[in-house]
């Protein structure tokens, strides 16, 4: 594997029923970039996203990280311990990575001022779907991960929600982190991201490179590729 | 061991050890007034001897019954919700997860045993025991043989099977433990199939029965027999085996 890439994937596939979800998807993600792995809903996305982290088994392919790097993820629809507190939560998934607790006590307090999350006694039981957002991103930070894996990280935020967490995408970049971002909304990929691919059916429809863009949008390219309406 | 911790916490929240503190107060009331409001043949019963194992077979039964409920959904409960995704990415082997939850399901049954202990320990204090109080603590030791059994079996069978079969199978699987003896019994008397059936289950389901008798005599200073003890061990040591080997698939 080159110096360059921190994620490979080769070959990728998966089939429900014998029906085709990941397509011999192949693609790579170099370091310090923000990637884009774009698609319409129902393209194979996540599915691919789970293969890449090991949590759904894939018929053949092979996915390679460099070496000795840490991956946080932040999945598309964020399930936590309802009966914790944003702050416990954070403690959990610290522990589970046995970050020591003096450093993950100021590393959650940090966590949960980044994202916009208060550190307030309110269970997440009541959280509002963008703030269980903001939890998920917090918790993908934790122990200052060296990929970023973010699915759709965006859904269920408002429009100044959405443009925060942009900003702290970009603020991440800034700091040597490179991110692959899981989403639909095009807008939101055009103005942080670096490179992509796009996705129809599982399979590889094109790629994307923001400076080979020239007059066309993201949109344009996508519509080009995939067909359809965006939404 | 943060797994079980945390786990440990949701049922504390849950208020799970308020209800078992609520059954301990019944009991104490039925068992500690010692004003004969048990009666066995129209004879009240209120000697200590007597009411001693009868109390700790209640303890042992409502204990089991509650292990088997506490420790039902757990696992279940972390893959339903989705919880899990969050503790795999994080390089957290699956039997890792398992047991650790599971240890939170032992030790909230070894938490209720110890609620309901505090009955027996009033009841012995209203006796005028109180030279024999430590006697508790052994008792209470190899009661929770029986405590590890029923949580360990419940969480590994939670594992594989669905929640109601689950249930079913480790609710019957105890209901067989306690009332060891008695089926002993019965297989003599029925013969047959019937009894053929009864033997098989008594040899493979653990003598939880035969255990709280073992704890009874502690309480009452009557001689134990260590091979019902070892053999309650081994059999809570093959359900902890189990819930290791067990997997379940992630959605």
């Amino acid at each position: 594997m080159e110096e360059l890439k921190i994620l490979e994937c080769n070959n990728l596939t998966k089939s429900y029923h014998k029906k085709p979800v990941v397509n011999h998807l192949s693609f790579h993600v170099n370091r310090g970039e923000i990637f884009a792995f774009i698609g319409s809903n129902g393209a194979g996305k996540t599915t691919a996203v789970k293969m890449i982290l090991g949590l759904v088994p894939m018929d053949s392919g092979e996915v390679k990280f460099a070496e000795n790097i840490r991956v946080g993820y932040s999945p598309e629809t964020p399930y936590f311990l309802p009966f914790l507190t944003g702050y416990e939560a954070l403690d959990y998934y610290g522990g589970l990575q046995k970050i020591p607790r003096p450093e993950r006590r100021r590393e959650i307090v940090k966590l949960l001022d980044t994202v916009g999350l208060e550190n307030s006694r309110t269970k997440i039981r009541n959280y509002s779907k963008g703030m269980l957002q903001r939890l998920a991103l917090a918790q993908s930070l934790l122990g200052s991960p060296d990929l970023l894996i973010l699915d759709e990280p965006t859904a269920g935020l408002d429009a100044p929600g959405r443009v925060e967490i942009m900003g702290l995408m970009e603020t991440l970049k800034k700091s040597g982190r490179t991110i692959m971002i899981n989403s639909h909304i095009l807008n939101d990929l055009e103005r942080i991201c670096d490179r992509g691919i796009i996705i129809k059916n599982g399979a590889r429809a094109g790629t994307w490179n923001k400076t080979d863009l020239g007059t066309k949008t993201l949109e344009e390219v996508f519509l080009d590729l995939v067909g359809g309406t965006t939404k | 061991m943060i797994i079980a911790f945390t786990s440990l916490k949701e049922k504390i929240r849950r208020k799970e050890f308020t209800i078992v503190s609520v059954i301990g107060a019944l009991i104490l009331l039925t068992f500690g007034s010692g004003s004969g409001s048990l009666t066995i043949n129209g004879k009240a019963v209120t000697d200590y001897s007597s009411l001693a194992p009868i109390l700790l077979t209640v303890v042992n039964a409502i204990c089991c019954g509650l292990s088997v409920v506490m420790s039902l959904g757990t696992i279940p409960n972390e893959y339903e919700r989705r919880t899990s995704h969050l503790v795999w990415i994080r390089k957290i082997p699956q039997h890792r997860y398992h047991g650790e939850l599971a240890v939170a399901n032992i030790l909230s049954g070894l938490a209720s045993e110890a609620i309901l202990f505090l009955a027996i320990l009033i009841f012995m204090i209203s006796y005028g025991k109180t030279g024999e109080l430590w006697r508790l603590i052994p008792a209470y030791l190899i009661l929770g043989i029986n405590i590890t059994i029923v949580s360990a079996m419940t969480s590994a069978f939670s594992i594989i099977l669905p929640r109601p079969v689950s249930g079913a199978v480790s609710a019957a699987a105890a209901l067989v433990g306690i009332f060891h003896g008695l089926l002993s019994i019965l297989k003599d008397i029925i013969g047959g199939f019937a009894g053929e059936m009864i033997k098989y289950f008594l040899k493979v389901i653990p003598n939880l029965h035969g255990i709280q008798r073992e704890a009874g005599n502690v309480l009452c200073e009557k001689p134990i027999d260590l091979h019902i003890i070892l053999t309650g061990l081994l059999g809570a040591y093959v359900f902890g085996v189990l819930i290791l080997v067990f997997k379940r698939k992630s959605s």
